[in-house]
Parts: C-alpha cells; sequence; structure tokens
C-alpha cells in the first residue's frame, strides 16, 4: 500500500509580537507532526533596553502591545519598583488595579465578539454576525468601549496609556470625577452579565486539557495587577524564582520561544486563573459562573470565551469596588530612587502571566532585561492540543480540519486569533 | 443624504507627534476653527473601531488622513470615496481593522455615514517630533477647501444652502 501524507499549512498567522504560520502533517492515517511556526524576526525588545534609563521600561515596553499595554507597564514597574526596594500607596495600588480591569474589559470583549464567538455561531467574521445579530454586537461594542474609557480616564488614553510611571501615576483623579465613569460601568455590568449568559448558550467540542496551569495567586483576590505564583500542581513559589521553575528554550521552526514549567508543559492564562482562583470572584461573577455551568475548574479551552466573559463581570464589578472605596492618594507617585540590583516582576494580562526582569546597574541604567509574555509560554501547549484534535478527528476533511485547528490556536490568544481571522490555507496531498 | 442622517462629521485621523502623520489632526483643526454649522470634528482617534462611534448618525463623513504612497509625491491630496476603499479581505481583527472594514461594520449595524469621503494627503517624513515639513504643510490649505467644497455640496444637496 502507498503511503499517504495530508499536509495542512496555514501560511499567515499574525499576532502583536510576531507573525506564524501552522503546518499540520498527516502520515499514512496517523498524525505525524504539529508546528506552531512563529516566523516574524525578533523585535528585540530585551536587546535595546539595555543602556537605557531604569525609568523607561513600562513606557518603552508598553509598545509590544496595542491591545494590553498596561499589563507591560505594570509587570515593568513592579520589577523595578521591587528592584530599587519601593512599596506603592495602597490607593496607588487601587488606582492601578482599577487601570488594569480597563484593560481586562477592552480586551476580552475584543476577543469575545470580534474574534471568537463567529466561530461558534458558524459565521466568518464579526461584520457577518453585526449583520444578523446587530444588538448583540452593539452590546459587545458598549461593554468594549466602557473598558476604552476606564482606560482613558485613568491611564490618559485607552491605547498605550501615558499616566502611568515609576511608583504610580503623574495625576490622580479626584473623587468626584468618578461620576460618570461609574454610572456606565454600572450598566455595563448588566450587558457583561448577558454576556455571560449568551455564550454559555454555544456548543464546545469536546477537548480537555492535562497541562499544568500556572496563574498569579493575590491575597485572596482573583488576580490581576501583582502577586505570586500558583500552579494545579506545585507548591506557591514567589515571583523572583520564575526563571528556577519557567525555562525558555528555542525550537527550529519559531522566533518565539517556547517555555516549560518544570520541564513540563503548562498553560497561563484565563483558564488557568479561573482553575486557580475561581473561587476568588465577586458576587455577581460567582454567580453568572454558576448560571453558565462552570464548576470550580474549567479545562476546555473552547469553554475559555465563557471564562473570558465571567472576567469581564469580575472586573467590572471590581472597577466599581475600587470606585466606591476610592480615596485620592496623597501623593501621585511614590518617589523611586535608583538603586543597583535584580527586580522581578509579574502582572496578569488578558491572556496570562507576563513576566519581567531587570538589572539595574550603579548608575540607573537597565543592563538586561527579560520579558516572557503567556503566547510564548503557551505555544507548546497550543501545539499539543492541536495534536490531541488532529488526532480524535482524523475522519474529518482538510477544510474541516484545518477549521477545527484555527478554533483551537483562537481559543488561546486575541493576538494570534487575531490572525487566525486571515489565514491563508494550502493544502497538500501525497 | 440618507434618510435620519443629518450633518457632517470631519474626522483627523493620524499623530501630530510624527510629524508628517499629523495632517490629517492639521486640517480637522483648521477646519474647526471656521465654526461651520452642523459639522462635527473629531481628532484623536486612537481605536479604529472608534470610526464606528464618530460618523454614527452624520449625513456625510469626512475622513483625513496622512498616506504614504510609491511612487510619492509629498503634498498630493487625493480624494477616495468608498469605492477606491479597498476593505481588508479576511474580516476583522484586532489588529487589521481600515476604514473601508470599519465602514462594512457600521453598515451592518446601520451606523454608517450616508456618505464618506476620504482626503488622502501624501507625506513626507513619519519620524519623531511635531511640525509638517514643507511641502505637506503646503497641501494644507487644498486639503481644508476641498473639504469645505464637500460640506457646501452635502448641504446644497439637503436643501439648506451654504
Amino acid at each position: 500500500m502507498t503511503p499517504t501524507t495530508r499536509t495542512l499549512s496555514v501560511g499567515t498567522l499574525t499576532r502583536v509580537e510576531g507573525e506564524g504560520a501552522l503546518h499540520v502533517t498527516l502520515k499514512d492515517g496517523a498524525l505525524d507532526s504539529v508546528e506552531l511556526n512563529i516566523y516574524e524576526p525578533p523585535r528585540f525588545f530585551e536587546a535595546f533596553l539595555r543602556g537605557r534609563a531604569y525609568t523607561e521600561p513600562p513606557d518603552l515596553t508598553a509598545r509590544i502591545c496595542g491591545i494590553c499595554p498596561v499589563a507591560y507597564q505594570l509587570s515593568a514597574c513592579n520589577a523595578i519598583e521591587s528592584a530599587c526596594g519601593v512599596e506603592l500607596d495602597p490607593e496607588l495600588v487601587a488606582l492601578r488595579r482599577l487601570l488594569y480591569c480597563g484593560e481586562w474589559i477592552h480586551s476580552h470583549m475584543l476577543h469575545i465578539y470580534l474574534l471568537h464567538a463567529p466561530d461558534f455561531l458558524g459565521y466568518p467574521d464579526a461584520i457577518a454576525l453585526a449583520r444578523d445579530e446587530r444588538d448583540i454586537v452593539e452590546r459587545g461594542l458598549r461593554l468594549k468601549k466602557a473598558g476604552n474609557q476606564l482606560m482613558e480616564f485613568v491611564g490618559g488614553r485607552a491605547i498605550h496609556p501615558i499616566n502611568v510611571r515609576l511608583g504610580g501615576f503623574y495625576s490622580v483623579p479626584t473623587r468626584n470625577q468618578f461620576a460618570p465613569l461609574a454610572e456606565q460601568l454600572r450598566r455595563a455590568l448588566d450587558d457583561a452579565v448577558a454576556t455571560v449568559e449568551w455564550v454559555s448558550g454555544f456548543e464546545f467540542p469536546d477537548l480537555e486539557l492535562d497541562h499544568e496551569m500556572m496563574a498569579l495567586s493575590q491575597n485572596g483576590q482573583y488576580p490581576i495587577e501583582n502577586g505570586v505564583i500558583a500552579r494545579s500542581a506545585g507548591r506557591v513559589f514567589p515571583v523572583p524564582e520564575f526563571l528556577e521553575h519557567v525555562r525558555e528554550s528555542q525550537v527550529p521552526y519559531s522566533t518565539a520561544l517556547h517555555a516549560t514549567l518544570d520541564g513540563g508543559c503548562y498553560v497561563t492564562g484565563p483558564l488557568a486563573r479561573y482553575c486557580l482562583n475561581s473561587s476568588a470572584l465577586s458576587p455577581i461573577a460567582a454567580q453568572a459562573a454558576a448560571a453558565a455551568s462552570l464548576t470550580a475548574e474549567c479545562r476546555n479551552p473552547f469553554r475559555s470565551i465563557i471564562v473570558r466573559a465571567v472576567e469581564v463581570v469580575y472586573a467590572i464589578e471590581e472597577a466599581l469596588r475600587i470606585i466606591d472605596g476610592y480615596v485620592r492618594p496623597a501623593r501621585p507617585f511614590v518617589e523611586v530612587a535608583p538603586r543597583a540590583g535584580v527586580g522581578h516582576g509579574v502582572s496578569e494580562a488578558p491572556r496570562g502571566l507576563l513576566y519581567h526582569r531587570y538589572e539595574i546597574d550603579s548608575a540607573g541604567l537597565v543592563s538586561a532585561a527579560t520579558i516572557i509574555p503567556p503566547t510564548s509560554q503557551n505555544q507548546a501547549a497550543i501545539e499539543a492540543d492541536l495534536a490531541n484534535m488532529v488526532s480524535d478527528n482524523l475522519a474529518l476533511d482538510d477544510a474541516a480540519l484545518t477549521d477545527l485547528c484555527e478554533r483551537v490556536i483562537r481559543s488561546y490568544d486575541p493576538c494570534i486569533s487575531c490572525s487566525a481571522h486571515f489565514l491563508t490555507l494550502t493544502v497538500h496531498r501525497g | 443624504m440618507t434618510a435620519g442622517r443629518t450633518g457632517t462629521v470631519v474626522i483627523g485621523l493620524g499623530n501630530p507627534y510624527r510629524r508628517d502623520d499629523g495632517v490629517g489632526a492639521a486640517v480637522a483643526t483648521a477646519l474647526d476653527d471656521l465654526a461651520m454649522p452642523n459639522v462635527v470634528v473629531t481628532t484623536g482617534i486612537s481605536d479604529p473601531l472608534g470610526l464606528v462611534d464618530a460618523w454614527s448618525g452624520a449625513a456625510l463623513a469626512i475622513v483625513i488622513d496622512a498616506a504614504a504612497a510609491t511612487p510619492s509625491e509629498p503634498g498630493r491630496v487625493r480624494r477616495c470615496t468608498l469605492g477606491d476603499l479597498q476593505a481588508g479581505r479576511d474580516g476583522l481583527s484586532s489588529h487589521h481593522v481600515d476604514v473601508g472594514l470599519a465602514h462594512e461594520l457600521a453598515q451592518a449595524l446601520g451606523r454608517a455615514p450616508g456618505e464618506l469621503v476620504v482626503l488622502a494627503i501624501e507625506v513626507a517624513d513619519m519620524g519623531h517630533g511635531v511640525g509638517l515639513s514643507p511641502h505637506v504643510a503646503r497641501a494644507v490649505p487644498e486639503a481644508i477647501h476641498l473639504a469645505v467644497e464637500e460640506i457646501g455640496t452635502e448641504i446644497n444637496r439637503d436643501g439648506a444652502g451654504f
């Protein structure tokens, strides 16, 4: 019998940090290989941060991503403030968390309504969805706008906020200034709960992750702007130990590094956050999760759309809680004097745990920088999931199998997901 | 004009801190200074989906933006309509929303302007800093004139005179 080869090639995956492709090869009816190929040249952020002033990484690294700049700003601030031995006033920490809530709302809504939902409803994109479901897409845009406006209010603008600095903010609002924003968020809460109801009615392919989960744990709160590292199969460890557990390595087919957790494949992002912190959800978010039939753990990546929707409910409730208890900080920022040393910083970007490490020399210049974004941490897990899905669905034709692979990728990461909406597919049969 | 839509919105796109990329905002700001009736001027949109909000309900939307061209003739002003804009072929994504796609989404939502005109001004310098290069600065009056003509035409079409 002549051996047969099926090759599924997705030529162009693009995302904020890079561009990539997907190649799946089947031989003699069985899976041979899966490669998530990130082929864009490296952007060298870690290299060009060297020699820059210790005050610059928050603004420079924010440019890595237009969707989650706050994550880069705050992971950088956490790392450098740690190196310099500075602790923020609690009111400033609360304001940072509030800003981050805006980023979660805006980023998750973009992903849920404009990128991910069309997969479940049989539409090629959100424009087609909007033609049939105008009110639903308008609801998503209202929610996204609420997140953007929260970012604008606290951060100065929605994309690459300008009000964040080491030690806090350049300026801080008065309590009275929050009133219109709070009103908008109260309305948004209803839309967010409706979103959970909507997405929980979708049909989800069967796929259960058995990867280890890693996310922050933050003093009993649902983790956002800081924390220690929690995992599903190991002890919690402090942030400075991150690189003892997480190792990056190159694979020959990708310019993005792969990461392992103590040598194993793992997942970061909404599913990991939820699995490790679902007991810390706020009341309405917990209620929405229960109504959507989410139990304490969710390991189906397709159902991450429900988890993201629940996290938006949480972010809105949390924002309202912070606004309700807001006391204008006595000072907009804590002075951060340079100090030679090493600092580690983490936060929960919408897509998952984002780690920064900086070495600062005696002149206050960055002498080394390491940035490990969630997307690279998840690459190995995405490949493993693709392998499982392909092996379990070999009877599908090439188009259907490729579509399923793209859905797996989209379920992980808004940046890769966005690229997956303009994939070019070529099928080679041998 | 399309029923239910009134007035004109002028949208100046671009970043004034990147030299000629600020030409859209410069033209829009100059038009704002003219204080024309029923004309709303917007600048500072950074999220492409912001276009959907900005032109919602308008009879005429004039989008003014910097353009890179090959071969380049800095300062040349091109008037484009919807038919000239090629929407991205593969639907919306978070990092690829152009004016055409934003218009398609607005149409699907019933929020497209009655008419869309894009004034694209070819640029020479998109480096850091403020201020337009000489060729592009000289194109600003022409772009203002074209925009005023568009607004006048729209008002005449609406029967209100100008």
